[in-house]
């Protein structure tokens, strides 16, 4: 074949790839709009399993909540494997008064312990990753209502326990989400042996399994342990059903408020210490629309 | 070697030319990055619509290929956390993040500057993951320099694979009716 033949062949050739690129080309490249707006469902609900999550429930929304832990799974059969010991309830409500601004109360069965708490977001992650994490703060102030809660004589400041927390999270999937939150509380009155002032390190995170169900764990070391006391640990999953989130896990501790898993966390999770809990929380929305439920 | 003769080197020129102005010349299309769409259900419970200002639209009158789609998480249902279940539970908009239109535009006729013409396209919808061929109709406005185009159109959920859901929170209709709104500007050269 001579040269200009071939020449002639590779230019018909190359005509007609062109003509058909030109028309696959028609349909134009799909690009997401990478807004510079807040990521979206980064956890579920204001709480992971036992501690607050990053997330602040929406304006006008209320997240109706009863949290309950039941006795030591290693008490046996003879207790039912913890569930005919009396369970710690909390019964609790969250509203946001703001999309960055929640409050809440909550009343505790053990220490009959009624709690406060505020949650503000200083800083959400977004899409186009101008903000990379999600930032908010918690403090949560709670007061033994027991009678006799200490030998007397004591005062009411000495019922008092407080807990100041600062939340890091990001999204880095659909379905995986982390948190970091370093945690300080304090009781002004204290047993014996336990200490007035704690620090932690809350580790959480969820991985999403299904649309509605993720895994999720909290683990807290913490830095200045009372004897006796131990490393909070929990695993459990999220199920989200429309307007319930239901939380169901095991964990070595069978409190709620940060302050009170700092202090009474005394259960060894790898011997066996281990309670079974489960969170209910529904949420209620009061739109412009009216109430959304 | 010998010199290639003179009429295959004009042919050569000629192709090479044809090659480079193949394409349809940039007067017959029209472009928008910020239609409007919205879907709305009615059920006996409860009404709502979601809306976006990100459609993105391309025609092409040369060749009659219509071109829509839209970032699903753009959508806005007025309630947040509604959006958040809608975007993760039943559109699954990270796995499927778009719905789209893609198809031939039918029964435009030439004339400029008239009135608003009934027209019709023909081609693939996509939203879910899942492709449909669908016929919708809709009115077309055409100016010098732009197109105005406004189309509705009712979608099955089941058809698409979109869960109906269950739960309280979101009472859906089966029928969700689409409508879009979008006026495109000729692409300048």
């Amino acid at each position: 074949m001579k040269l200009y033949q071939y020449m002639v062949r590779v230019f018909v050739f190359l005509y007609i790839i062109f003509g058909c690129l030109g028309l696959a080309m028609g349909q134009m490249k799909r690009e997401r709009v990478k807004a510079n707006i807040p990521v979206k469902a980064i956890f579920k609900a204001p709480n992971i399993l036992l501690t607050n999550s990053v997330k602040n429930p929406y304006n006008n929304t209320l997240y109706m909540s009863i949290y309950h832990t039941f006795g030591p799974i290693n008490s046996g059969v003879k207790e039912f494997f913890g569930l005919d010991v009396s369970a710690n309830i909390r019964l609790g409500l969250d509203y946001g008064v703001k999309d960055r601004f929640s409050v809440g109360i909550g009343r505790t069965s053990y220490n009959k312990s009624i709690d406060g708490r505020v949650k503000y977001t200083l800083l959400y992650q977004r899409q186009n990753n101008n903000v990379p994490i999600h930032l908010s703060m918690a403090g949560d102030i709670s007061i033994n209502t027991r009678p006799h809660a200490y030998q007397e004589p004591y005062t009411f400041s000495d019922k008092l326990g407080y807990m100041f927390m600062i939340m890091t999270a990001r999204k880095f999937s659909d379905n995986l989400s982390l948190q970091i939150s370093p945690v300080y509380a304090h009781f002004n009155k204290v047993f014996e042996g336990e200490k007035n002032d704690t620090y932690g390190l809350i580790m959480a995170g969820r991985f999403k399994l299904t649309d509605h169900m993720a895994f999720a764990m909290e683990y807290i070391p913490q830095i200045n342990k009372a004897k006796g006391n131990y490393n909070m640990f929990t695993v459990g999953v999220n199920i989200e059903t429309g307007s319930h989130v239901f939380q169901l896990f095991i964990s070595n501790t069978e409190y709620y408020n940060p302050q009170d898993i700092l202090r009474y966390t005394r259960g060894n999770f790898w011997v066996g210490d281990i309670h079974f809990g489960f969170n209910v929380s529904r949420v209620f929305t009061f739109g412009a629309e009216g109430l959304h439920y | 070697m010998k010199s290639m003769p003179r009429n295959l080197s004009i042919i050569i020129s000629l192709l090479f030319i044809l090659l480079l102005f193949h394409y349809p010349a940039n007067a017959q299309i029209y472009f928008t990055k910020n239609g409007y769409a919205e879907f709305s259900s009615q059920s006996t419970l409860e009404d709502f619509t979601g809306k976006s200002e990100y459609l993105t639209g391309k025609i092409n009158l040369k060749d009659s290929t219509v071109d829509f789609y839209i970032d699903l998480s753009t959508l806005n249902t007025g309630i947040k956390l509604r959006d958040e279940h809608m975007y993760e539970d039943y559109l699954e908009v990270d796995k499927y993040p778009f719905a789209s239109l893609y198809g031939k535009l039918t029964g435009i006729t030439d004339s400029s500057g008239s009135d608003t013409q009934k027209v019709a396209v023909k081609g693939n919808f996509k939203v879910h993951g899942i492709s449909h061929k669908i016929q919708i109709n809709g009115n077309l406005l055409k100016e010098n320099d732009r197109l105005i185009v406004k189309a509705s159109w009712p979608l099955q959920l089941q058809d698409y694979k979109i869960d109906i859901p269950r739960f309280l929170f979101l009472r859906v209709n089966r029928t969700i009716h689409i409508s879009i709104q979008a006026e495109l500007k000729v692409q300048p050269d």
